[in-house]
This record gives C-alpha cells, sequence and structure tokens, in this order.
C-alpha cells in the first residue's frame, strides 16, 4: 500500500502549528493569574452559570441574586476588609448548563484569571464538577442552586452552602398537614437527583412523624402519563398527596387527578405552585394547593445588607423588573455568606476566607437564621410553605403565616368554582 | 519518505507531552479534553469512517463505561482500575451484540437507530439503582490533572493506533469493501456480519474506555451528562472535519473544534455556540471531505471509498 507521505507531513505541521497556539494561548495567559485577588481595590469573585442551555431560566435567577449583591454592596461603599472598603465584582462565565463546562471554567477562572473565591453555577450536577476543582485548589465555593446530600458527603473541606438538604423540603408541608390532621400520604416522585432526595427526605420525616406512607413510586421525569400511578394512589384512599417532580408533570398529576376525579384532603408538590404560570394554566384547579419553597417576600427575617425580605423583594424589582423567586434570594443570600466571611477573615486569602466561612457559626440573613455545619452544608432554615389562592401565591407556614390557610380539606374536583 | 510521517508523528507526540511543562492547569484541562475527544472521534471513525455506518449513538458506549465503572467501584467496592477494565470489556461485548441486528440496517435507518440506542440506554441507565439512577455517582477525588491529562494522551495515542493497524490490514480492506459496496463484499465471500460488528465492539471498546477515565476524573457523573447527544454529535463534526476514514482525521479535528471553541468563547461568552456552529458550517460547506480528505482529492484525485465520507452505507 502506498504510503500518503505527503498529506502525512501537511497534517503533521499542523498538528505541530497547533500544539504551538495552544502552548502561547496558556503561557501569555499566565501572567494576570500573580496578581491576585483584590488588585485594583476590587475583589473578584467568580462564577460558572447557566446563561444558556436547559437550566438558562433558573441559571438567570441566581446570576440576579449575586448581581444584586454585588451592586447593593458596592452601592454602600463596598466590603471592610481591615479598615479598608473594596468594591466586589462577580465574574461569570457561562457554562452552558454543562457540568463539564462548569468545572472548565472554574479552573480557568482560577488559572487564568487570578480568581481565588466562588460562587457555584445553578444545579447539582454542575455544582458537583465545580467544586472538585476548587477543592483540588483549596479554595472556597458557596454553593447556590442544589441542595443534594452527597455534595457534602464527600469530604470536601472548601465547599459551603445557602441551601438546605434537598432531603429538607417537604419538611415544613408535612409540619403543616399534620395540624390539619391529615394522617395518610401518597408520595409521587420523579427520577433525578433534586427529586430523589427530596422525596426520600420527605418520606423518611413522614414516617417519623407519625403519618402513615400508603403508597410511594418513582417515575422518569418528563413522563406524559401518569394515570396508571394515580389508579394505584386512588385504591389506597390517602389523605394528601406528595409531588416532587417538574413543573409539568405537577401540571400533569393535577389534570389527570381532576380527569379520574380522584380526591384528595391535600396536595402538595416541590416544584409548580410558586410559578405563576401553575395558577394560570390550571385556573380554578390550581386553587388551594400547596408547594414546598425556601424563601417568601414575607418572611419576618432581615439583615444589614438587603433589610427585611419585603425590602429585598422591592430591591429586586427595582433591578429587575420582577418578583424575586427564591432561587434569587438564595443566590444572594450565598453571595451575602462570602461577604460576611471575607469581613470575618479581614482577607482575601482563599484559606482565612474559607476558615471563617467553616467557623460563621449561627448567622441571620433576610433568608432566615442558620447554622454552618463542618461539612459546608447549613441546618436550621425554617422552610416556608406557599398555597395557591386566587391565582396568587399565599406564605401560609410557618407559624402565624397558618392563619391565612384555606381550603382544607380541598374541595372535589367537581365541586370547585 | 515513509520515515518522514514516523518523524512527523513522534514530533507531534513529544509536543503534546512536553505541552504541561509550557503552559497552566487550565490549559492542561482544555488539552485533556482536546485528547478525550481525539479518542472518542477516532472511535466513532472505526464505524462510521471506516466501515462507513454513520452512528449517532456512541455516546451510549462514553456513557456505560463511565457509568458501569462508577458503580462497580462505589457499590462493590472494586479498585476503580479493575472496575474500569470490567465496564471497558462489558461495554465491548455488548457492543459487539447490539452490532449484530443493529448493522443490518443501511445508512439513515442505522443512523436512527442508533440515536435510539443512546436514549434507550440513557432510560434504562436512569432507571437502574444499581448504576445510581437519577442520581448518579460521587467518586472520590483523586490523582492529578496532569496525570489525567496523559491517560487521555494515551488513550488518544492507542486509538490512532488501532485505527492505523486497521486501515494498514486485511481487516481494513474488508471493512473498506464494505463501505464500497457491501453486496459485492458478501458477494465475494466476506463475513460482513462479523467484520461490522467487530468493528462496532473496538468503537465501543474505545468509547467505554474514554467514559471509564472520564468519571473519574470529573468525580462525579450523572446520566443526563453522560449520555448527552451532543458528545456523538463532536465526535461525527470531528471525525468529518478532519477527514473521515484517514488515521490522523479525528485527532486534527479534534484539535480544531477543541481550538475554535476556546477561540470563539474569548471572543463572546454569549454567542459562542454560534460563532462555533458557523464555523463548522463553514467547514462542512467548503470542506466536504474534511482537511485531509480534499488535501488528497487536490493532489491525487479522489479514491471514493476510502478517503471520502459516504452516507450511502
Amino acid at each position: 500500500m502506498r504510503k500518503p507521505s505527503k498529506r502525512a507531513g501537511w497534517l503533521g505541521v499542523a498538528a505541530l502549528s497547533l500544539t504551538l497556539i495552544l502552548a502561547g494561548c496558556g503561557s501569555a495567559a499566565t501572567g494576570p493569574s500573580s496578581t491576585g485577588n483584590s488588585a485594583g481595590g476590587t475583589i473578584k469573585i467568580g462564577a460558572p452559570d447557566a446563561r444558556t442551555g436547559s437550566l438558562a431560566n433558573e441559571g438567570k435567577l441566581v446570576h440576579d441574586g449575586y448581581t444584586l449583591w454585588q451592586n447593593l454592596i458596592n452601592k454602600q461603599g463596598g466590603l471592610k476588609v481591615n479598615g479598608k472598603k473594596y468594591k466586589v465584582e462577580v465574574v461569570f462565565k457561562d457554562d452552558q448548563s454543562n457540568p463539564t463546562n462548569s468545572a472548565s471554567l472554574t479552573e480557568q477562572m482560577y488559572t487564568q484569571d487570578g480568581i481565588r473565591l466562588f460562587l457555584s453555577p445553578y444545579a447539582s450536577p454542575n455544582i458537583f464538577s465545580a467544586t472538585t476543582v476548587a477543592e483540588r485548589h483549596k479554595v472556597p465555593m458557596i454553593a447556590a442552586g442544589g441542595g443534594a446530600k452527597s455534595i457534602f458527603t464527600r469530604g470536601y473541606k472548601y465547599v459551603f452552602s445557602s441551601y438546605p438538604y434537598s432531603g429538607e423540603y417537604l419538611g415544613s408541608v408535612l409540619d403543616l398537614l399534620a395540624t390539619k390532621g391529615i394522617k395518610t400520604v401518597a408520595f409521587l416522585h420523579a427520577d433525578d437527583l433534586f427529586s430523589q432526595e427530596a422525596d426520600q427526605g420527605g418520606e423518611a420525616y413522614a414516617k417519623s412523624h407519625g403519618f402513615d406512607v400508603v403508597y410511594s413510586a418513582q417515575y422518569p421525569s418528563n413522563a406524559t402519563d401518569l394515570t396508571s400511578q394515580l389508579a394505584q394512589i386512588a385504591q389506597k384512599k390517602p389523605d394528601a398527596l406528595i409531588g416532587t417532580g417538574h413543573f409539568q408533570e405537577a401540571v400533569l398529576l393535577v389534570k389527570e387527578a381532576k380527569q379520574m376525579n380522584v380526591n384528595f384532603k391535600a396536595i402538595a408538590f416541590t416544584v409548580g405552585p410558586s410559578m405563576p404560570s401553575f395558577a394560570k394554566t390550571l385556573g380554578k384547579d390550581s386553587e388551594g394547593i400547596l408547594g414546598a419553597s425556601l424563601w417568601t417576600p414575607d418572611l419576618p427575617y432581615k439583615d444589614s445588607v438587603f433589610g427585611t425580605a419585603a425590602n429585598y423583594a422591592k430591591l429586586y424589582k427595582e433591578a429587575f423588573g420582577v418578583e424575586p423567586d427564591y432561587h434569587s434570594a438564595m443566590a444572594s443570600a450565598a453571595a451575602e455568606m462570602m461577604g460576611l466571611a471575607i469581613e470575618k477573615a479581614g482577607s482575601t486569602n482563599p484559606q482565612k476566607v474559607r476558615d471563617a466561612l467553616a467557623n460563621l457559626g449561627t448567622v441571620s440573613l433576610f433568608d432566615g437564621t442558620f447554622t454552618v455545619e463542618a461539612n459546608g452544608s447549613i441546618s436550621g432554615l425554617k422552610l416556608p410553605v406557599i398555597q395557591v389562592q386566587n391565582g396568587q401565591t399565599v406564605t401560609v407556614w410557618p407559624g402565624d403565616f397558618s392563619k391565612n390557610l384555606k381550603d382544607m380539606p380541598l374541595p372535589a374536583w367537581n365541586k370547585r368554582q | 519518505m515513509k520515515n518522514k510521517s514516523l518523524i512527523i508523528a513522534v514530533l507531534a507526540l513529544l509536543c503534546a507531552f512536553l505541552l504541561p511543562l509550557l503552559t497552566n492547569d487550565y490549559i492542561v484541562q482544555v488539552a485533556t479534553e482536546i485528547a478525550m475527544y481525539a479518542a472518542l472521534a477516532a472511535g466513532w471513525n472505526l464505524i462510521g469512517g471506516i466501515t462507513g455506518y454513520p452512528s449517532f449513538g456512541n455516546v451510549a458506549f462514553f456513557g456505560l463505561g463511565a457509568m458501569l465503572a462508577g458503580a462497580f467501584s462505589v457499590n462493590w467496592h472494586w479498585p476503580y482500575w479493575l472496575a474500569g477494565i470490567v465496564a471497558v470489556l462489558l461495554t465491548g461485548v455488548l457492543g459487539f451484540i447490539l452490532g449484530l441486528p443493529i448493522l443490518r440496517l443501511k445508512g439513515h435507518y442505522f443512523s436512527i437507530a442508533t440515536l435510539a440506542l443512546a436514549e434507550a440506554t440513557l432510560a434504562i441507565v436512569t432507571n437502574l439503582q444499581f448504576l445510581g439512577g437519577g442520581k448518579g455517582t460521587s467518586l472520590p477525588l483523586i490523582g492529578s490533572p496532569l496525570l489525567f491529562y496523559y491517560i487521555m494522551l494515551a488513550i488518544a495515542c492507542l486509538s490512532a493506533l488501532i485505527t492505523y493497524l486497521i486501515v494498514h490490514s486485511q481487516y481494513g480492506n474488508t471493512l473498506l469493501a464494505i463501505k464500497s459496496d457491501e453486496s459485492a463484499a458478501q458477494a465475494v465471500g466476506i463475513n460482513t456480519v462479523l467484520a461490522k460488528s467487530t468493528a462496532f465492539a473496538l468503537s465501543a471498546f474505545l468509547g467505554s474506555m474514554v467514559g471509564v477515565v472520564y468519571a473519574i476524573w470529573q468525580s462525579y457523573i450523572d446520566p443526563p451528562t453522560v449520555f448527552e447527544p451532543g458528545i456523538t454529535v463532536l465526535m461525527l463534526v470531528m471525525t468529518m472535519i478532519g477527514g473521515a476514514g484517514t488515521v490522523a482525521g479525528p485527532i486534527i479535528g479534534a484539535l480544531i473544534i477543541g481550538i475554535m471553541t476556546q477561540l470563539a468563547m474569548a471572543v463572546s461568552q454569549n454567542a459562542s455556540s454560534l460563532i462555533l456552529g458557523l464555523a463548522i458550517i463553514v467547514v462542512v460547506l467548503f470542506l466536504p471531505q474534511g482537511i485531509l480528505g480534499s488535501h488528497r482529492s487536490g493532489k491525487g484525485g479522489k479514491r471514493p471509498g476510502k478517503h471520502s465520507f459516504s452516507w450511502r452505507g
């Protein structure tokens, strides 16, 4: 066989030159990495974010949450580090919702941009991969956008969070149901990481708090038919249905339960009711449905940066033209934790900031009071529950908010008007 | 003449080997991704380029390798190297078995079947608790970025070597005959089913090997990430840009796409996919045979079936 030597030569030259270009890019870019974090009086904080791709909706909420904190801190003069005020800049890079990109962008910001402090991208898989890079380089990353417990059980020392574990999302809902005499519950959940953890946590909580879990099943994400599951649930006649999945599956469950005339005293979802389109899509059938939430503007908490929760909502609306959702509030809280830690450390040295984060102890922010645990997660946050009433979401838990509760037990589907 | 191409290959390898000395961790990470895609594209080239069966489902093997190795090491506490070897072998065997029925289809029908194969694998893996289900698998943080760069580089070299050996062997001629005219190949007594399935199995073997290393490199994997259809598309695009059916084509393609991605991201964060997409369209329009293919036809005339990419199946 004739050897294609000319071709091989050409390709060799091409490969060589490309390799050299690549090497060139690298060496040219090594320059700024030594300049450090607080060059020019600005503290840079890196954040891979889902500007594009399948997570772009939630990605924008997180992006806006970080941005609101940055703008507000700068308006207030900056972060006070050792008596001197520094402006902050959150540097965003689009990971296109792809976890592999989250990791390589974190690496890029560390190596080429000299950034040593990080806020996380949105969604647990992206947090998983981005935090591995932070851990390798021993720089702190605060996660805002994923509460998977397994993020914190890896023994990492440089990952922190503003989110409670996904498994705790349903605790408040169950507490509320217990006060209304609900005894038997059916659980139905999607097969993704968040839904599985939220459901398992919810079921464990229910069992340990005297509920009878009469049904539990998993369905594939983006399911388009859940009638067979509903038929099985109907036979068990549970008081309440708790669905953990995504927006379209929550809508589907309500529609199919109505068609099959399967009635419950209460229905609750982790995802769905808090979004305005839920009430819009389902109309009167959405009335009275409960939703697990992490934050609402009604909560009675406050801090020195944002003021009250209501004031946070006002500032957010002024900046971005829409009401904040809990994703934004939790992202702002994560950024605020970073600011607290920098001020407490009196330094932007990543090791000192990491130690300050680990020793934050119990803090009170506009999203509530919580304690930073040894593994970087947080505990103690009291989660609110919302209910759809007249097409709006109303806070009905914790504490006194329960007086806002309506439609318990829920009216039958055919008695709604 | 033969020495010249050997010298250039050795020089290129030397450059790749010494790259980490000249650069920083980020460039090493980018280079690791490029080596990874070079290996994946070379694996795709075996079935899509050399045999002429354009598979749209090769990501299934990548994903299976990653998820199986993760599951063996987490659930059964196997050392990772053992989990990886078993995962690669299993995926290779699976590729052979799946190849037997699927490779009866030709052209677009084959492509659609492989697309469905990848989606079905994703659905099955997502619902198997042993494989971590939709929750994914978290692996310990071991090794250094440099180590993973050299492992990926080694797999890319292995892929190129396997391709080289096949192209210059009797088996390569068999695959070439199948690509040029399968009925004729069958008529002269070639066991086309065996030959095609072996190529598919080798393709699965290489894809799975990359998946195994990817999983421990990233330390967290979940089904939607490792079964992302875009990974197959990249394998295909890289091979076509470099030159389907050639030894160096997939590697050149991976280098070009990898560097273009970085340049596009440097130009604009938001429009990087758009820029990259446009660049791919331009290359495909003006270099339909790939870079090596077009160079060849300009010099010595076309040899359809060997260096051109055919969709006829």
